[in-house]
């Protein structure tokens, strides 16, 4: 753009204030918060019974678990359910860190996963009863590299 | 945090990320929803867009930058918008004539002159831009105000480069036609 007066024109909408924005913030954010994701409902316990919790929940808990790994970042966690809405397999997809163990990160990926999976539904899950498929799907620079 | 990174927290149901990416990117969806549909109904779409940016995003695969995947979404649900108007006509927009807007650049010092002379410059650009075939306004605000890349326009509005080029062209010469009594 080498015309003057249409760099002006530019410059005088980048330099407004958008005083539009300020009002509208709050209920973005208010609406933001407010939205639900549709996702299945997956079979917890507590100690007066059942109750089902959104897997949209069990994938947040798992991903805060799996990334607190610091080795790994969570890219995806999906849910498989059994009829009745019990919990049967989770698929994690993770990216690890350059030049750490895979068999490693596996291992640790799997525990954290049904810890955090057991912690929110309030059942002690045993790899028998839940099958933790990891897929590796990238590597990234670790901590040590200074990413 | 680089949005790569809020963009994967908020896939995974990380909200307080996605709130972040609200607050980052707000700015610019809502700069561009007002240009698009008017400054009365660009506070709806920008909640829109986010609203279907949050459903939206464990599909988000980060092929493109979360800026032109949010423009994308608003651009979106500005079609929506202009096809809903047809259908409903209503009074139609006819620029901001907006002094809720306020340049950041004028200082107090600034004579009285000046600041009559750089409102009827911004009254005169924002006709000329009402004016404006809605792509060729997008190409113009996000090329030229927002610093987009053509091929990032082109995503946003789902058009090719070669579209964009074209549109922004005879945008700019519009556009510099219009405002031509102020060089």
């Amino acid at each position: 753009m080498t015309d003057d007066l249409l760099a002006r024109a530019a410059s005088t909408l980048r330099e407004l204030t958008d005083d539009g924005w300020v009002r509208a913030r709050p209920a973005v954010l208010e609406r933001t918060l407010r939205v639900l994701r549709g996702s299945d409902s997956v079979v917890g316990r507590h100690a007066d019974g059942e109750f089902r919790a959104a897997t949209a929940v069990l994938v947040a808990e798992i991903r805060r678990a799996v990334d607190g790994l610091t080795t790994v970042r969570t890219q995806r966690v999906s849910c498989s359910l059994a009829d009745g809405g019990t919990l049967e397999a989770l698929a994690v997809e993770v990216s690890v860190a350059y030049g750490s163990s895979i068999a490693a990160v596996a291992d640790d990926v799997r525990t954290a996963a049904r810890r955090a999976a057991s912690e929110t539904l309030g059942v002690t899950l045993q790899p028998d009863q839940v099958v933790v498929d990891l897929v590796v799907d990238d590597v990234h620079r670790g901590p040590d590299t200074g990413a | 945090m680089p949005d790569d990174e809020l963009a994967r927290r908020a896939r995974l149901g990380d909200k307080q990320a996605f709130v972040t990416i609200v607050e980052r990117h707000g700015p610019v969806v809502f700069r561009y929803a007002r240009r698009m549909v008017g400054a009365d109904d660009a506070p709806d779409l920008t909640q829109e867009t986010f609203a279907t940016a949050w459903v939206a995003i464990p599909g988000f695969r980060g092929d493109s930058a979360v800026r032109t995947w949010l423009l994308g979404i608003a651009s979106n649900h500005v079609r929506h918008h202009r096809r809903s108007l047809a259908r409903h006509p209503v009074a139609a927009w006819d620029g901001d004539e907006d002094e809720r807007t306020t340049p950041v650049s004028r200082t107090p010092e600034a004579s009285p002159e000046c600041q009559a002379v750089d409102d009827a410059f911004r009254t005169a650009l924002e006709s000329a831009l009402a004016d404006l075939p809605p792509l060729q306004r997008a190409c113009w605000v996000l090329r030229d105000v927002e610093g987009l890349g053509y091929a990032e326009i082109a995503d946003v509005e789902h058009t090719s480069v070669a579209a964009v080029r074209g549109a922004l062209h005879r945008a700019r010469t519009s556009l510099a036609r219009r405002l031509e009594p102020w060089r």
